[in-house]
């Protein structure tokens, strides 16, 4: 409790622990949480792992978590740090090891009460088309050379071989392709690790959802999205695979080694960085851009996947489109105000979504009066929801939260979850479960996380993303 | 002696693993690692048998456990095999060769992602015996 008493109260859901707390800090650390939620907080490393990530060379403001922080590895889940462009550090600890892990969600223009009977069918018919499952292959097996261009070109290279529209880059964080990337940072392993896994979406908290939208929030910017209430929306979550694994494991081993020789000193390992502008940093720069546009060209071929499913089941009638798709593990360089003065910065997200209100030239245009789509996915009982960003998100480096957040431990939810039990009270409800592990149901379970709403309220009231629609989940399809 | 225990954590897996000897605490963290990625592995299990040898160099001695275990996860992912048997030709504060065997499965039971250094540091503890943590980014 000793870290509570030092909190600073700025505001309702905004709380600050001061620089002075520990001498190694080089910015305060901040947490957005509501009062209720910080005992549940504190019962994990979240914010000793917190405040080792103020202690970054280059931090700029403040170490930040979202209230679906949870502890993690070097740092937390949930966590934001920006780093002064191009001489402050790149960590990739703060991306995480699924690089670009991250969520996309596409429109159909059928309202569920005209599709009820179909919902079950299409669930099977998505669980054929998607392969999912712990380290699960998929149909294509790709050349090295081809690889190179799924790294180099991200969705792009899917559209142009026939897996989604060209429309569909206008509607992806960076158009699907983050700029700076370079194959020949990755290695053989990650590329052997990714040759057949595009298009795949893996186990683990990774799903394909069918959802109805169940309430709109915010009318104007619902109609923008191309939103209403009782539309069917498929969510799909995945991210890098083994590709990104591998790139992460390869790029901190070898930061760890060359540390020295920049004078970093760290209070945790895993929290290995360099300075970007560095060798090893431009080099781990280009492996993550290469794994963050695999990941996107996942979502697209997984987008192909489902798509080929829904019209099967619908016939000419089953359309989706691309409402949008955003990381929620990556480093971007973008421009923010720091103390007022506007800067260049490493933002590291992990497990933070980025949120750019309304004008900024990253938005598509169709949405650009209303701010960046923000897709965040709850547990598979609840709900997930659509946010917007807003300008006052610039005081968290236009970012917020990603999902709902663990609470139980994987372990824990597998001894305390009766997976039989839990698939009724689903299905009572309406949520049928498409799922190739017994034991992943368990752990994902919707007591295994916090409570979404929640998480979203204190977003909200913080300011930093606006509630346009949550979405019920119908049908929930795992690995 | 050897042996590990899974420890909460609230998103990944957490063990600490336990030995007299290094060699055995090596061992001890495989077969923790082993046990998540597939509960029950038997060799009847078996598609095909694979052998390979690892050399590892590493700063110190806890990131040379978890540069092994590394070693082995990706080779696991690569081959879809359990790596099960170490023959130890060489051990020290921050050297490892190892002869190691293993066994392609149809499946995963877990997908861990990494091995993650945090926490990791192993030392004496109570009893005299080698000890650290290791936590599983899954």
């Amino acid at each position: 409790m000793e870290i509570k008493n030092k909190l600073n109260k700025l505001s309702d859901v905004i709380w600050e622990i001061p620089r002075s707390y520990r001498s190694d800090m080089r910015v305060p650390a901040r947490i957005y949480a509501a009062g209720e939620m910080l005992d549940m907080i504190m019962q994990d490393r979240s914010i000793e792992q917190l405040i080792n990530v103020s202690t970054l060379p280059g931090i700029q403001h403040a170490a930040l978590v979202k209230p679906d922080v949870h502890e993690g590895y070097g740092f937390p889940i949930g966590g934001v740090a920006a780093t002064l462009y191009p001489d402050g550090v790149i960590s990739p600890g703060g991306i995480g090891y699924d690089i670009n892990c991250g969520v996309r969600l596409l429109r159909s223009q059928q309202h569920s009460d005209e599709i009820s009977h179909l919902i079950e069918p299409l669930s099977k018919e998505i669980f054929k088309e998607v392969p999912c499952g712990v380290g699960r292959g998929g149909l294509l097996k790709l050349s090295k050379q081809e690889l190179d261009k799924v790294m180099l070109k991200g969705a792009g290279w899917a559209v142009d071989n026939g897996y989604g529209k060209e429309n569909d880059l206008l509607y992806i964080e960076s158009n699907g392709c983050i700029p700076g990337a370079n194959p020949s940072s990755v290695s053989d392993r990650a590329n052997c690790r990714g040759a057949d896994q595009l298009g795949t979406m893996g186990a683990g908290n990774h799903f394909v959802e069918v959802d109805r939208v169940n309430k709109i929030f915010d009318n104007d910017s619902a109609q923008a999205f191309g939103l209403f209430e009782g539309q069917i929306v498929i969510l799909i979550h995945t991210g890098s695979r083994g590709l990104g694994h591998q790139v992460a494991t390869d790029h901190i081993r070898i930061m760890l080694n060359v540390m020295d020789k920049y004078g970093i000193r760290l209070p945790d390992r895993e929290l290995a960085c360099v300075p970007f502008s560095s060798h090893e940093g431009k080099e781990y720069f280009s492996a993550m851009a290469s794994a963050a546009n695999f990941a996107f060209a996942n979502r697209q071929l997984i987008t192909d996947e489902v798509r080929k499913a829904y019209k099967k089941i619908l016939g000419s009638s089953g359309e989706l489109d691309l409402l949008y798709d955003v990381a929620h593990n990556i480093a971007k360089i973008e421009k923010h105000l720091v103390h007022g003065e506007l800067k260049k910065l490493i933002v590291h997200r992990k497990g933070a979504t980025r949120a750019f209100g309304p004008g900024s030239e990253e938005i598509p245009e169709a949405y650009r009066s209303f701010g960046q789509p923000v897709l965040i996915p709850g547990s598979m009982g609840t709900a997930s929801y659509v946010l917007a960003g807003t300008a006052q998100s610039e005081e968290t480096f236009s970012s917020t939260c990603h999902g709902a957040g663990r609470q139980m431990s994987r372990h824990a939810a597998r001894k305390k979850i009766d997976v039989n039990r839990l698939r009724k009270e689903l299905l009572d409800e309406g949520i049928i479960i498409q799922a190739g592990s017994i034991k992943g149901i368990a752990e994902e379970a919707p007591a295994a996380y916090k409570d979404v709403h929640s998480v979203v309220d204190v977003v909200a009231r913080a300011g930093i993303a606006k509630k346009v629609a949550r979405l019920k989940p119908l049908a929930v399809i795992k690995g | 002696m050897h042996e590990f225990v899974i420890l909460p954590h609230t998103s990944e897996v957490r063990i600490k693993v336990s030995a007299d000897s290094l060699q055995e605490l090596f061992l001890a963290a495989l077969e923790g690692m082993n046990s998540i990625i597939k509960n029950e592995f038997t060799r009847e299990m078996s598609l095909m048998n694979y052998r390979d040898v690892i050399e590892v160099r590493s700063k110190d001695v806890s990131m040379l456990l978890i540069d092994f275990l590394s070693e082995i996860l990706t080779l696991s992912h690569q081959y879809k095999a359990i790596f099960h048997s170490v023959n130890f030709k060489e051990l020290n504060g921050t050297n490892l060769t190892v002869d190691i065997e293993g066994d392609r499965i149809d499946g995963f039971d877990e997908d861990i992602k990494a091995v993650t250094y945090t926490e990791a540091e192993i030392i004496k503890n109570e009893n005299g015996q080698f000890e650290t943590l290791i936590v599983f980014d899954i």
